[in-house]
């Protein structure tokens, strides 16, 4: 049973991260991103984290692609240019072939049996958010107060960067 | 729920959070319009507190923050790296003074970010974990995106800070693959957990998580000390960024990236030296040679800049192959040295064009010897000291290095780099040639009168600090010694 769930969710996700490559309407690259970004989130689900499986779909399916969906819309992007690129798209298809190689040996060696490195799955509250608050709390104490500077500098930035011209404010 | 709160060590972050709350007072009190004159100064003063307090903590050992989860460890070797990023953001914030007036952007923002990334620094040179390390590359590249584009107006400020977010986002991307595959393979963020796998047992799917996450990794770091192939946004951002900057980008930002680079190649992958030294010696020479040669023909004075930093990147990844104690300090020792030196070379063009001349090319540096005799000669002695002649620091710097590098039993990459560095005396020595040998042809706008008293103090310390260690370098070789001593 698990496993055509996990077949369902990759097939979905795969297929539309294709697809919205392929796509040339920007609004409906958006939209195939919300399927894939819906699709690894129930891919969560089942690796029991839910709490992270909420969080996908709550912030990234929602406030950062209704956000895309907004800048998409106000630039008034309808279609992608075409013209570009001419040269860099085969290069791309060779380079991409030559990644891909090793990764798929990389995928193969572990079909071979290599060990596969797994999360405390299994233990009594994992993936609830008590277990990643109290992580959060403990464990990550520093990265979280380092994280709350980051954001104060974005922040900044985000208002500095926007603000019209050199205003003076003395009056 | 029953939740017991680590054991934390505040004392081991002091100088990250001396360094937050700085720029944060910086923020604060630079929204009020009558303190605008003063901000400069109060940043000084507040990084000047900073860096005491940072003095006062040498040699007080290695104290982790917490036991549990160390994140970060305060050593001799994050403390100096602390320091010579203070001391580089203090000179920046000098020549940084009537630049920022002249194009008003002289904003509590500025100087306050400046100071965050200064922080976010410190927390990439104090971490032990990859989780701290991230973050803290991610607020000093947040800090520099905006630094970069602060001049709204200027086309070029706009471009170089799209630019180096658009990179720079990528480059982080890389980062976080590599070490999701790190954890992949060895179940934690720690370095020290890392190490402990490399050091052991290891079946070949491990060996392939940890040299993909090393090589990911690699792309990432290299792209912010600018090694090639990874160097293309080099001179676009610096010509772009406001020149003080620049000198800060090119100074800070890399020696950050370099700081990290020792703790994880000394400390976390000796046990995978045989598969990276080929790669970093390859791409070492090829870093070495693209930033000399390239040098050669430009005439726009940053981005001759730009190529010799990437030049400077390239002797820099060298002694990396011995992988010894003297190898990195004689990194660090060069990292401080390429600190005033950079800092000089773009704090001339800031207070030049401070006074509205423009400074763009070499040619508007001729005559400069005799319009301006006190700046040409710092100039003069920064680019002596760029190329590696004596007795200035710059020839230190490289002998140290190169002798490391011999040491380490890798003769024929000290031969190439040397090689290349003779090259480099062309580009060098033709600035000293424009600004002594050719007479201007018509005086530019501002050229002669009062240059800015703040940015022509930081001009002449980091020329006599230049000389002085050129003639006395023991000292400052053995803070670099006692630095990487800490170091496991």
């Amino acid at each position: 049973m698990e496993l055509y769930f996990f077949l369902f969710f990759a097939v979905v996700a795969v297929a539309s991260s294709v697809a919205m490559i392929l796509q040339r309407n920007p609004i409906y690259c958006v939209l195939l991103l919300i399927m894939v970004m819906i699709s690894i989130a129930g891919l969560y689900l089942m690796l029991d984290a839910q709490f992270v499986a909420i969080i996908q779909v709550v912030v990234y399916a929602g406030a950062i692609m209704v956000l895309f969906l907004f800048v998409i819309m106000l630039l008034n992007l309808s279609r992608e240019e075409g013209g570009a690129f001419r040269i860099q798209k085969p290069l791309a298809v060779l380079l991409t072939v030559l990644l891909f190689l090793p990764v798929a040996a990389m995928v193969m060696s572990y079909a071979g049996g290599g060990t596969t490195p797994s999360a405390d799955g299994g233990q009594t509250g994992f993936g609830e958010v008590e277990q990643i608050g109290s992580l959060l709390f403990t464990k990550y104490l520093l990265p979280v107060e380092i994280a709350a500077v980051l954001l104060l500098i974005a922040i900044v930035g985000a208002v500095v960067l926007t603000r019209k011209g050199t205003v003076s404010v003395d009056d | 729920m029953n939740m017991a709160l680590p054991a934390i060590n505040l004392y081991a972050v002091m100088p990250q959070i001396f360094l937050v709350s700085a720029a944060t007072v910086v923020l604060i009190i630079g929204l009020f319009e009558r303190f605008r004159k003063g901000i400069p100064y109060l940043s000084l003063l507040l990084l000047a507190v900073s860096g005491v307090f940072a003095v006062n903590q040498l040699g007080q050992g290695p104290v982790a923050f917490s036991d549990t989860s160390p994140m970060m460890v305060m050593d001799d070797f994050g403390l100096v790296a602390t320091l010579v990023f203070i001391a580089g953001a203090m000179l920046t914030v000098l020549i940084s003074v009537s630049y920022a007036e002249a194009r008003s952007i002289d904003r509590g923002e500025y100087y306050a970010l400046l100071i965050y990334a200064v922080s976010g620094m410190s927390m990439m040179a104090a971490s032990t974990d990859l989780f701290s390390f991230f973050l803290g590359l991610e607020v000093l590249s947040i800090s520099l995106y905006v630094l970069i584009g602060f001049e709204q107006r200027e086309a070029g400020s706009n471009e170089g800070a799209l630019k180096y977010f658009l990179l720079g986002a990528f480059a982080s991307g890389f980062i976080l693959y590599g070490m999701a595959l790190l954890y992949g393979a060895s179940g934690s963020t720690e370095y020290d957990v890392i190490a402990r796998t490399l050091a052991g047992e290891r079946s070949d799917a491990v060996n392939l998580l940890l040299l993909g996450g090393l090589g990911l990794l690699l792309v990432g770091i290299g792209f912010k000390i600018s090694m090639v192939p990874f160097h293309a946004w080099t001179p676009d951002v610096y010509q772009g960024a406001p020149t003080p900057v620049a000198a800060f980008l090119s100074t800070g930002s890399k020696a950050a990236a370099f700081v990290v680079l020792i703790r994880l190649l000394g400390s976390v992958f000796p046990g995978l030296q045989m598969e990276w030294v080929p790669l970093i010696s390859v791409l070492a020479i090829l870093t070495i040679a693209v930033g000399n040669v390239v040098a050669l023909v430009q005439t726009n004075l940053k981005r001759l800049l730009a190529y010799s930093s990437i030049a400077h990147a390239g002797y820099m990844l060298l002694p990396f192959m011995s992988n010894s104690q003297d190898g990195s300090a004689s990194i660090v020792f060069y990292l401080i040295v390429y600190t005033a030196m950079n800092l000089g070379a773009f704090g001339v063009l800031a207070v030049l064009a401070a006074r509205g001349a423009s400074c763009a090319t070499l040619d508007d540096l001729a005559g400069l010897g005799s319009r301006q005799p006190l700046l040409a000669a710092v100039m003069a002695v920064v680019m002596f000291s760029l190329a590696g002649i004596p007795p200035t620091a710059g020839f230190m710097a490289k002998f140290y290095l190169f002798s490391a590098v011999v040491t380490g039993g890798y003769i024929e990459l000290a031969v190439i780099g040397l090689l290349f560095s003779g090259v480099s005396l062309y580009y060098y020595l033709r600035v000293v040639l424009w600004m002594y040998m050719r007479p201007a042809t018509e005086a530019p706008a501002g050229a002669t009168g009062r240059l800015s008293f703040s940015g022509m103090t930081a001009l002449c310390l980091s020329a006599l600090a230049i000389l002085a260690v050129g003639v006395f370098p023991s000292e400052l070789l053995q803070l670099a010694e006692r630095a990487v001593m800490t170091l496991p």
